[in-house]
C-alpha cells in the first residue's frame, strides 16, 4: 500500500465520520422503538423513553401473543410465504427467460413485454378484484394471497436484464449440445442464475410478509388471517378496548397502549426479515447490479 | 415464418403460466378503470353506475385546492425521486473508499433498516426530534442558530417530506450503487491510473458513466409512481399550517372524504397518475435510448 | 436443478386444478322459504327452524369462553333455544374503515346477506337500488313494546329510515345524549392545591385564565391548555364564548359542523355566528400571552397527550371518556391524585353554558328484499334487548356473566339494538349503588361493569378503573354529573342537522382547509381577527353556502 497524501488522510477521516453519521442516524430509532416497545406505558406516554427502556416489561409482547391466535396467524404467514415465493420465483423465471431474447430471435417479445408493462401502470382497482377473488371461489383460500400479482413486473424486468447481461456463449454453447429452450433454462441458466433469483426472492419475501390487506379481505374465518393482518386488527384496537372496558385482557389495558404495541407490532414482524435479509444479502448485491446492466 | 415458430415454440409455452395468471389476476379486474368515468355506487355495480363522461376529471381539476394538491404532489415526487437517485450514489461512492469489506457489509445491513419503519412510526419521531425542543434545533442551538420550524413552516415543510423519505429509502439504493461500482472491472481503473488519473478524476471518468444504465433504470421505475408522493408519510406528519404547500392529491382526497363518493374520484385520480406516469416513462425511455442507447425493457 | 423442475411442473398443474375445481358457488343468502309467523307475543318461538345470515363488524375486545366461536355462543344457543332461529355469520370485519370497505365491496359484488348494519350512504345506495325490504309491518307486528317506546324516548330517529312512509331499516339508536356535551379537564393534584391556596372555583373564563397562569408559574407547566393542530379539541372549547362548533380537520368524514340557528332562524354553522369572533379573539389573545402552546401548529393529538401525561400542561377540553386515555399514565406517573378531573366549562360574562349534542344513531340495520322471514330479525331485536336492557329480564347471575363477560354484550349485533337511555340509567344506577352499597339494582352488564371499576378504582386504587370512575363513578364531579346537570337545567343545544347529511352534500366538497388555515394564522398571529369576515366569505364561495342552503332547505322552519 503507498503512502497516503495529506488530503487523502483528511478525505478518509471525514469520509468515516459522515458514514458513521449516516449509520447512527439509522440505527438510533430502531433502538428507541425497541425501547419503546419495552417500557411502561406510562413512561412512553409522557415521551420519557429514548434508547433506554423504562419500567422493562413485556406485556405488549404477551397482549399479542396471548391465546392460540398468534402462534396460528403465524403459521398462516410462513405458509403463505413458503407457497408465494415459490409461485413467484417459478413465474418470474419462466417469463424472465423468454422475454430476454432479443426481437429477433423472439417474434412477439415486443406483445408480450407490452403486455407486462401495461399492468404495471394501470390497474382496475380494488372493487373488480374483490369481484373476481368472489367468482373464481377464492374467498378464505390461500390461494386468494399467493396468486394476485405472483407475477411482480419490477422483478420480472430486473431478472430479465440479468439474464440478458450474461456472456451469449452460455446458450450458445448449450444449443450446440442439442439441448432445447427448455434444458437451457433449467439447467444451464438457473445455477448462474442464483444471485438475481436471489434478489427477487427477497422482493416476494416482503411483499407477502408485509401483506395485511388482502388476508382481511379475502379470508372470511379469523382463523386464515396471515400474521400482519391479525397485528394490525390487534393493535388498532387499544383505544376501542379502553373506551368499551371489559374483556378478559383487561388486565393489560393499564400495562401497555397504542404506542407500545405498535412498538412490539414492528419487532415482531421485522425479526424474520432482518434474519433473511443478510442472508440473502451477499447474492443480492450481485443480483441487482447484474440485473440493471445490458451485457 | 413456420421454421421460425417451430424453433421458438418453447418460449411462448414457457411464458404461458406467467400469462395466464396475469390474465386472470391483473386483466380480470382492469375494467375498473372505468370507474373513473361513472357515478360510481356499490348497490348499482359497474354495469349499473351511472356513466358521466369525464365529469369527475372535470371536477377534481375545477377545484382551486385540486391544482394546488396537484402542483404540491408533482414538486415533492420529483424532488423526492431526483434527490432519491443522488443521495445514494454518492453515499456508494463514499462507502466505495472504504477498504474494509466487513465495515462495508455492517453499513449496508444498517442502512437498510429504516426501509422497515412504517410512517406511522417515524411520524412520531420525526415529530418529537424536529419540534422547537427537538434534538435537531437544540443541536443548531449550540452554533447560535434557528430555532427552524422544519414541519410547520410552508416554506420548510416540502423540504422537510423529501430529505425524510430520500432518509428512509437511501439505504436500499446505496447497496445497488456500491454493488455497481464494486462490479466494475478493476482493469479500466489501472489504465485510468496510467493516464495520470487521480481518485477524483477516476470517478469522474470511469465509475459515473459504468452507473448510468443503474440510474436510469431506478429513474424509470420510479417514475411508473409519480403522482404517488407519500401519503402515509405526509398524512401523518402535516397540519393546516402547511396545507398550502404540503397538501397533495391523495391527502387532499383523503380528507375531504366526499361523504362516500370516493371510489370514483379515487379511480379517476388513479387514472390519470397512471397515463401521467405512462407519459413520463415513455419520455425517459426515448431520452434513456437516444442519450445513453439503453433499452428498459 | 433438475430436481427443481419436476416439482414446480407439478405445481403449476396442481394451481389449474385447484381454480377449475375451486369455483364453487357460495351463497351468502339463506335461501329457505318463508316460515309461518306463530300467533302469539314477539317471543313465541317459530315451529320450523329460521335460517338468517348475517355480517358483522368486530373488535378485539369481544371473546368467548372455552369452544365458543361467533357461530356459536350463548347468544346464538339464546335465539336457538328460545325462537328456533340459526344464525350464520357470512363475514366479518374490524369495526371502522375495514367493515365499510367490505361492505362496500360486498355490495359491489352483490354478496349481501338476509341481515346487515350499514350506515346512511349504504343505506341510502342500497335503497336506491331497490334492494331494502320494507319493515314497516313486521316493525308494528313482530317487536315488544320497548322497542318500538325508542322511537318516543329518541325524537327524530326512527324518521331518518322512513321513506315515504315505509320504514326500510331499524335504527341501532344510541347511548343517549348525556354522554355527547364535552368538557374541561383539569389536573386533579394541581386544582386542589389551587383550591386549597384560595383559589376560586372555575365558573368564568378570568378566573380559568387565573389558573392556567397558575399552573405554568407553581406547577412548571410549559403552557396552560392541551389543543392540537387540527383544532378539534380547541373546537371543544366553543361553549365557553357561547359558539358551538363541529368538527373541522378531524380525518375521515371530517369536516363537519354544528349547525344551529341565528336570530333570524336561519341555520348557520357555528363559525359564521357572530360569538365565533369573541372566541377567535380570545383564542389569539391566549396564544399571545402563551396559554397556547407556541409549537401549537405542530402538535398533534398525540404530542398533546404526550404534553399532559408529562406535566407539561394541566388543562384539556375533552370528551366524557378521556378517564380512559391519560389518567392511567398520569397516576402511575405523579402520583394517585393526579388525575383529570372533568369540569362544565367556565364562560365568559353573558353566557350560559350549554352542552351539544349530535345526531348520533349512524347505524341501521337493514333486510336485503329476498329475505323472506323479516319477522324473526324483530324477535330478535327484542330478544336481545330484553336481556341486556331490562329490569325484569329475570337472569341468574351465570347467565348473566355468559352473555356479557368478554364483552359479549356485543356478540348478538347486527340483531341487537341499543336502548338510547342506556348511559343515562347507567350513570344513575351506578350512583346510586355506590352511594348506598346495595349493588342489586345493576341489572345490565353496562351497569356492573362501570360500578366495579370504580370501585376498583376507589377501593384498590386499579388505575384501569379509572376510565368508569371519572366517567360516571366520581359522585361529586365526573364527566356525566357535569353533563347531567346541564340536561336537567334544559341547557342543551341538538345540532339542527338532526339526522343524516343532506343528499346534495354528496357533490360538494366542504372547503373546511379555509376555515382551518384561517383559524390558524388567527391564532398564531400571521393574520389579525379582522380578517374573519373574508376568511368566511371564501368559505362561503368555495361550497360553504350550497351546504348552508342544503341544510336549510331539509331541516330549516
Amino acid at each position: 500500500m503507498h503512502l497516503m497524501t495529506r488530503g487523502q488522510k483528511i478525505f478518509r477521516v471525514f469520509n468515516y465520520i459522515i458514514l458513521l453519521l449516516a449509520c447512527l442516524s439509522c440505527l438510533l430509532p430502531i433502538l428507541h422503538i425497541l425501547a419503546i416497545s419495552l417500557s411502561s406505558p406510562h413512561y412512553v406516554a409522557a415521551g420519557m423513553v429514548n434508547l433506554v427502556p423504562r419500567g422493562l416489561t413485556l406485556s405488549s409482547y404477551q397482549f399479542a401473543m396471548e391465546g392460540g391466535r398468534f402462534t396460528r396467524a403465524f403459521w398462516v404467514s410462513i405458509q403463505r410465504v413458503v407457497l408465494g415465493v415459490s409461485i413467484t420465483m417459478f413465474l418470474l423465471v419462466t417469463t424472465a427467460y423468454p422475454l430476454s431474447k432479443s426481437s429477433q430471435r423472439f417474434k412477439g417479445r415486443h406483445f408480450y413485454m407490452a403486455f407486462y408493462v401495461i399492468v404495471m401502470i394501470f390497474q382496475g382497482g380494488v372493487v373488480p378484484f374483490y369481484i373476481l377473488i368472489l367468482n373464481l371461489g377464492m374467498m378464505d383460500s390461500m390461494w386468494s394471497l399467493v396468486l394476485p400479482g405472483s407475477v411482480q413486473v419490477f422483478s420480472m424486468i430486473i431478472l430479465m436484464n440479468f439474464i440478458r447481461s450474461l456472456p451469449p456463449e452460455l446458450e450458445e454453447a448449450s444449443m450446440i449440445d442439442g439441448a432445447g429452450h427448455w434444458k437451457t433454462l433449467f439447467l444451464v441458466y438457473l445455477p448462474v442464475l442464483k444471485p438475481a433469483l436471489a434478489v427477487v426472492a427477497l422482493f416476494a419475501f416482503m411483499r407477502h410478509w408485509e401483506a395485511w390487506w388482502d388476508g382481511m379481505m379475502f379470508m372470511r374465518n379469523q382463523n386464515g388471517w396471515p400474521l400482519q393482518t391479525y397485528l394490525r386488527h390487534m393493535m388498532n384496537n387499544f383505544r376501542d378496548l379502553m373506551r368499551e372496558g371489559g374483556g378478559h385482557q383487561h388486565h393489560l389495558i393499564g400495562m401497555l397502549n397504542e404506542q407500545t404495541g405498535r412498538a412490539a407490532q414492528l419487532f415482531m414482524s421485522l425479526i424474520p426479515t432482518l434474519i433473511i435479509y443478510p442472508f440473502l444479502q451477499k447474492h443480492f448485491t450481485k443480483g441487482l447490479v447484474m440485473g440493471s446492466v445490458k451485457g | 415464418m413456420l421454421r421460425q415458430l417451430k424453433k421458438e415454440w418453447p418460449l411462448h409455452v414457457l411464458l404461458i403460466p406467467g400469462l395466464i395468471i396475469t390474465a386472470i389476476f391483473s386483466y380480470g379486474p382492469i375494467y375498473g378503470l372505468i370507474m373513473a368515468f361513472q357515478d360510481f355506487s356499490p348497490a348499482h355495480g359497474f354495469w349499473g353506475s351511472p356513466w358521466v363522461g369525464l365529469d369527475n376529471f372535470r371536477w377534481i381539476f375545477s377545484e382551486a385546492q385540486f391544482q394546488r394538491a396537484l402542483f404540491n404532489t408533482f414538486f415533492i415526487s420529483l424532488m423526492k425521486i431526483f434527490f432519491g437517485v443522488v443521495t445514494p450514489v454518492v453515499f456508494a461512492l463514499l462507502l466505495n473508499e472504504i477498504r474494509l469489506s466487513s465495515v462495508k457489509r455492517v453499513f449496508q445491513t444498517i442502512i437498510y433498516i429504516p426501509n422497515f419503519i412504517s410512517w406511522v412510526i417515524l411520524a412520531g419521531i420525526f415529530m418529537t426530534i424536529l419540534g422547537s425542543r427537538g434534538i435537531v434545533n437544540t443541536t443548531i442551538g449550540l452554533f447560535g442558530l434557528g430555532p427552524v420550524d422544519f414541519l410547520t413552516d410552508p416554506g420548510n415543510f416540502p423540504w422537510t417530506m423529501i430529505w425524510t423519505d430520500v432518509w428512509r429509502r437511501f439505504g436500499f439504493g446505496t447497496v445497488v450503487y456500491l454493488a455497481t461500482i464494486v462490479s466494475i472491472d478493476p482493469g479500466l481503473y489501472e489504465s485510468a491510473v496510467m493516464d495520470g488519473a487521480g481518485r477524483w478524476k477516476q470517478t469522474i471518468k470511469v465509475t459515473l458513466p459504468l452507473m448510468t444504465p443503474i440510474i436510469i433504470l431506478m429513474s424509470v421505475l420510479a417514475l411508473g409512481n409519480v403522482l404517488d408522493a407519500g401519503f402515509d408519510q405526509i398524512f401523518n406528519l402535516y397540519s393546516p399550517s402547511v396545507f398550502e404547500t404540503g397538501d397533495i392529491i391523495q391527502t387532499y382526497v383523503f380528507r375531504v372524504g366526499l361523504h362516500g363518493a370516493n371510489f370514483e374520484i379515487g379511480a379517476a385520480v388513479g387514472f390519470f397518475n397512471s397515463v401521467v406516469s405512462l407519459i413520463l416513462m415513455l419520455i425517459a425511455l426515448s431520452v434513456a435510448y437516444k442519450v445513453a442507447n439503453y433499452k428498459v425493457f | 436443478m433438475k430436481k427443481l423442475f419436476v416439482p414446480l411442473m407439478m405445481l403449476t398443474l396442481l394451481l389449474t386444478l385447484m381454480m377449475v375445481t375451486g369455483c364453487r358457488n357460495q351463497s351468502t343468502r339463506s335461501t329457505r322459504d318463508a316460515v309461518p309467523v306463530p300467533a302469539g307475543g314477539w317471543d313465541t318461538p317459530f315451529e320450523t327452524t329460521v335460517n338468517i345470515t348475517a355480517v358483522r363488524d368486530v373488535t378485539a375486545g369481544l371473546l368467548f369462553d372455552g369452544d365458543d366461536t361467533l357461530d356459536d355462543n350463548p347468544w346464538t344457543r339464546l335465539f336457538q333455544d328460545r325462537l328456533n332461529i340459526e344464525v350464520e355469520y357470512v363475514w366479518t370485519m374490524p369495526a371502522g374503515a375495514e367493515y365499510t370497505d367490505r361492505l362496500n365491496m360486498a355490495i359491489a359484488s352483490g354478496e349481501i346477506p338476509d341481515v346487515l348494519d350499514v350506515g346512511f350512504i349504504q343505506f341510502r345506495q342500497l335503497l336506491e337500488a331497490g334492494l331494502l325490504l320494507d319493515l314497516t309491518h313486521y316493525y308494528h307486528n313482530y317487536t315488544s313494546e320497548r322497542i318500538r317506546s325508542f322511537a318516543d324516548r329518541s325524537p327524530g330517529t326512527l324518521d331518518t329510515v322512513t321513506v315515504d312512509g315505509r320504514i326500510m331499516g331499524i335504527p341501532n339508536y344510541y347511548f343517549g345524549v348525556i354522554d355527547q356535551p364535552r368538557t374541561m379537564w383539569l389536573r386533579n393534584d394541581w386544582y386542589q392545591e389551587w383550591r386549597a391556596e384560595g383559589g376560586p372555583e372555575l365558573l368564568t373564563v378570568a378566573q380559568f385564565e387565573d389558573f392556567m397562569r397558575w399552573t405554568m408559574d407553581e406547577k412548571g407547566a410549559e403552557y396552560g391548555i392541551a389543543l392540537e393542530n387540527l383544532l378539534t379539541w380547541l373546537f371543544y372549547t366553543g361553549p365557553m364564548f357561547g359558539v358551538y362548533l363541529g368538527n373541522p380537520g378531524g380525518g375521515f368524514g371530517a369536516g363537519t359542523h354544528f349547525w344551529y340557528p341565528d336570530a333570524t332562524g336561519r341555520i348557520l354553522p357555528g363559525e359564521a355566528h357572530p360569538e365565533f369572533i369573541t372566541a377567535l379573539t380570545y383564542w389569539a389573545r391566549w396564544f399571545e400571552e402563551g396559554f397556547i402552546s407556541s409549537d401549537f401548529a405542530a402538535i398533534d393529538s398525540a404530542r398533546g397527550e404526550e404534553d399532559i401525561v408529562a406535566g407539561r400542561v394541566g388543562t384539556q377540553p375533552w370528551l366524557q371518556w378521556n378517564g380512559w386515555v391519560n389518567s392511567p399514565h398520569l397516576v402511575s406517573l405523579w402520583g394517585d391524585d393526579a388525575y383529570q378531573i372533568p369540569i362544565n366549562f367556565p364562560t365568559i360574562p353573558g353566557v350560559e353554558l350549554m352542552g351539544q349534542a349530535n345526531f348520533a344513531s349512524g347505524t341501521i340495520t337493514v333486510v336485503h328484499r329476498d329475505f323472506q322471514n323479516p319477522a324473526a330479525l324483530m324477535k330478535m331485536i327484542s330478544l336481545a334487548d330484553e336481556i341486556l336492557f331490562c329490569l325484569d329480564s329475570e337472569l341468574t347471575d351465570e347467565e348473566f356473566h355468559d352473555f356479557t363477560a368478554g364483552r359479549r354484550e356485543w356478540a348478538p349485533v347486527p340483531f341487537r339494538i341499543t336502548d338510547p337511555q342506556t348511559d343515562i340509567l347507567q350513570y344513575q344506577h351506578v350512583v346510586e349503588a355506590l352511594r348506598t352499597g346495595d349493588t342489586s339494582r345493576l341489572y345490565t352488564a353496562g351497569m356492573q361493569l362501570k360500578h366495579n371499576e370504580s370501585r376498583a378504582w376507589m377501593d384498590d386504587r386499579d388505575p384501569s378503573g379509572l376510565g368508569s370512575y371519572l366517567q360516571m363513578g366520581r359522585i361529586a364531579g365526573s364527566a356525566y354529573s357535569a353533563n347531567w346537570e346541564l340536561i336537567e337545567r334544559g341547557a342543551l343545544i341538538r345540532n339542527s342537522l338532526w339526522g343524516p347529511p343532506p343528499v346534495e352534500f354528496n357533490d360538494i366538497i366542504n372547503p373546511s382547509d379555509i376555515i382551518l388555515t384561517g383559524v390558524t394564522q388567527i391564532i398564531i398571529g400571521v393574520r389579525p381577527v379582522s380578517d374573519w369576515p373574508s376568511i368566511l366569505a371564501e368559505w362561503y364561495a368555495a361550497g360553504g353556502q350550497a351546504m348552508e342552503d342544503a341544510v336549510n332547505l331539509h331541516f330549516g322552519q
